[in-house]
């Protein structure tokens, strides 16, 4: 614990009670009909400013906010490039999937990622196996959340490890049970907006102490200059592993099956046109101030007593007590956010896609209610009896669960919504090909697989062949489920010579009339 | 010549040729035809013409989304290979050299991208979530 007063615990109080009663209110708008839809995508209605929010809290985690900060203040400079492709994240995460997954949502009634797989192939057995994967992966990556809230809660507050995980795991099931995907959405914006304006008020009293960014450079230089280059002191960041880290950011964020859950809520194509504008600008301020809070703690706070203490250890040295209750809030509200939307996510597999698909007639209203707030209070369980044996190294759990979770969906996913030739035996060989080859690799070479990458990389190579191997072995889907996915264009204005000609037309003398 | 006039309005965007009389006003319609023209030759070569508007546009924009990321790789990667990794480190305004140029001013010019992107180059779509009706076709 490095300093904490009654401030800190009331603005820690203030924060929790803003974050029910957003709930509360979200809770309040729930129709009395249409449970499912509305529990698990908010009956399609989130706007662009929830939408684009709740896109970015649910993708930055704890380990955004602890473990990233704790190898910024470890590794120095050599860590912005680690993080650095989430200058694309934005236009590849809406690019790729945003409006396409919006169109297909609504028009097939798509409730959960596992949902979108099942129907764009008829198979009963994609919408399950991609549903206990899910389930298996978020429950790893629900525990990493949990040890990040618990130990910024013990370097803070002074409260015992385990109270912390209890209480977040009993804090946030409590508000995403009560609210569904409508209150994890107003939550996640509030909490959203609270972590970037910490982070922005830490980032301005670090540099102002300091004496500029000139200072922090002096200061790093004359600890190690190995903390101003790269592959930074230990050989944190070799080229393989530069380039495995920029496609891990940009493209196992996009591929998240609780990041696409987002795409299938959201109201119209203006929703995602804006929201991706609007996570444009928040990531270019928010990512570059975190890795700056490691590197300027560094300078600040040489000595921790783990290094995941960064973040709470420079907040309190730099902020003023005032503030520093509101800013401290802000590292937990990327883990509440993050815990409440994989809660969801991981519920809604249990219930939508292994339970209510398999069934022969569709769930009641109430069996459905009981069964997804079952199902929330029991992976949060689940997840909190393994958070209670901490792991060491908190980000590179995270960095397992999300790349192992791009890696076995990213391509069946890509392909899936944009090859019509693409049929279930490329799906489900997509599937397990990456999920297999990462978990081999994991095992086999830990983070550096052959040539010095990530097992991430050589598993989406795996898996995208596998795709298209299997399905050009075998026969094309079915012509109806293809013409329902990828509609033909009608109309003479479809033909290609006519457009050709007219595009000519456009670009030379005008025509005569 | 005249069968022409009313795929060159769809082309332009409108689906109505009176919306768009020949020839433009002023050279900024000319300008702004152009790059319509030609943004609509890159998606009919590489795709044909021969899918609904909706999906179509979707599939240019994964497509743009990932030429902007293979660049933006290709950038950082190579920049923080040239003068990273091994070589004299100075500072530029308490920021490493090779950190400028190669993380702060990609990052940038993704910022300028996106803006692009999510504004102007992303379609919107009149009824997103529905089935385009029959006629309505680039």
């Amino acid at each position: 614990m490095y300093a904490a007063g009654t401030q800190v615990w009331l603005a820690f109080g203030l924060y929790l009670a803003a974050t029910f009663y957003f709930a509360y209110l979200a809770h309040r708008k729930t129709p009395k009909t249409g449970f499912m839809e509305d529990f698990f995508v908010a009956g399609r209605s989130i706007g662009p400013w929830v939408l684009g929010l709740t896109w970015i809290a649910t993708a930055a985690s704890g380990g955004t906010f602890i473990g990233s900060p704790a190898l910024g203040h470890s590794y120095g400079w050599s860590v912005m490039l680690w993080i650095c492709s989430y200058m694309v994240v934005a236009t590849t995460g809406f690019g790729l999937f945003g409006k396409r997954v919006a169109e297909l949502g609504a028009r097939t009634g798509a409730l959960t990622f596992p949902d979108l797989l099942r129907d764009r192939f008829d198979s009963r057995a994609i919408g399950t196996v991609s549903g206990v994967a899910i389930i298996i992966l978020y429950i790893a990556y629900l525990v990493a959340q949990y040890v990040a809230g618990a130990r910024v809660i013990e370097a803070v507050l002074g409260v015992p490890y385990h109270w912390g995980v209890l209480g977040f795991a009993l804090t946030v099931s409590l508000y995403t049970a009560y609210g569904g995907f409508r209150a994890v959405a107003w939550t996640d914006a509030f909490q959203a907006i609270v972590m970037l304006t910490g982070v922005l008020i830490t980032v301005f009293f670090a540099i102002r102490k300091l004496g500029g960014l000139q200072a922090v450079y002096e200061g790093l230089e004359v600890q190690t200059p190995d903390l101003l280059t790269t592959p930074g002191p230990g050989d944190f960041l070799p080229i393989p592993t530069a380039i495995s880290f920029f496609c891990i950011w940009a493209l196992a964020s996009a591929a998240q099956p609780s990041t696409i859950t987002r795409f299938l809520a959201c109201r119209d194509t203006k929703a995602i046109k804006r929201a991706c504008f609007l996570i444009g600008i928040y990531i270019s301020l928010l990512y570059p101030c975190i890795i700056g809070i490691g590197i300027m703690g560094r300078v600040l706070v040489p000595d921790l007593a783990a290094a995941d203490h960064a973040t709470p250890a420079t907040i309190l040295a730099v902020v003023p007590p005032v503030l520093a209750g509101f800013v401290l809030a802000a590292p937990l509200a990327a883990i509440m956010s993050t815990i409440s939307s994989f809660l969801l996510v991981t519920s809604s597999a249990i219930v939508r896609d292994l339970y209510e698909r398999n069934l022969p007639e569709r769930l009641t209203e109430k069996r459905a209610r009981n069964l997804s707030y079952l199902a929330t209070f029991s992976v949060a369980g689940i997840a909190l009896a393994f958070a209670l044996q901490p792991p060491d190294f908190l980000q590179f759990i995270v960095v397992f669960a999300s790349t192992g979770l791009a890696a076995t969906f990213f391509f069946p996913t890509l392909l899936g919504v944009y090859w019509p030739r693409m049929n279930k035996a490329g799906c489900m060989a997509g599937i397990a090909g990456g999920f297999l080859s990462f978990l081999l690799q994991y095992v086999s070479f830990g983070t550096r697989s052959f040539g010095g990458f990530d097992p991430f990389v050589w598993s989406m190579i795996v898996s995208l062949a596998c795709v298209v191997a299997a399905s050009l072995a075998t026969p094309p889907g079915a012509e109806g489920l293809r013409e329902r996915y990828f509609p033909k264009a009608q109309g003479q204005a479809a033909r290609p010579v006519l457009r050709l000609r007219a595009i000519r037309h456009t670009m030379g003398s005008a025509p005569s009339t | 010549m005249r069968s022409l006039r009313p795929s060159l309005a769809r082309v332009r965007g409108g689906g109505v040729a009176a919306k768009h009389p020949w020839p433009p006003a002023t050279s900024g319609k000319r300008s702004l035809t152009l790059r319509r023209a030609a943004r609509d030759i890159i998606s009919a070569s590489l795709f044909g013409p021969q899918v609904a508007s909706d999906y179509r546009s979707s599939r240019r924009e994964a497509i743009v989304a990932g030429i902007i990321f293979v660049v933006a790789c290709a950038w950082v990667i190579g920049t923080c290979a040239v003068l990273g990794y091994g070589q004299p480190v100075h500072s530029i305004g308490g920021i490493p050299n090779w950190a400028l140029w190669g993380i702060f001013l990609p990052w940038m010019a993704c910022f300028a991208a996106n803006i692009w992107y999510s504004l102007i180059f992303i379609r919107d779509e009149d009824e997103p979530n529905q089935p385009p009706p029959a006629g309505k076709v680039e």
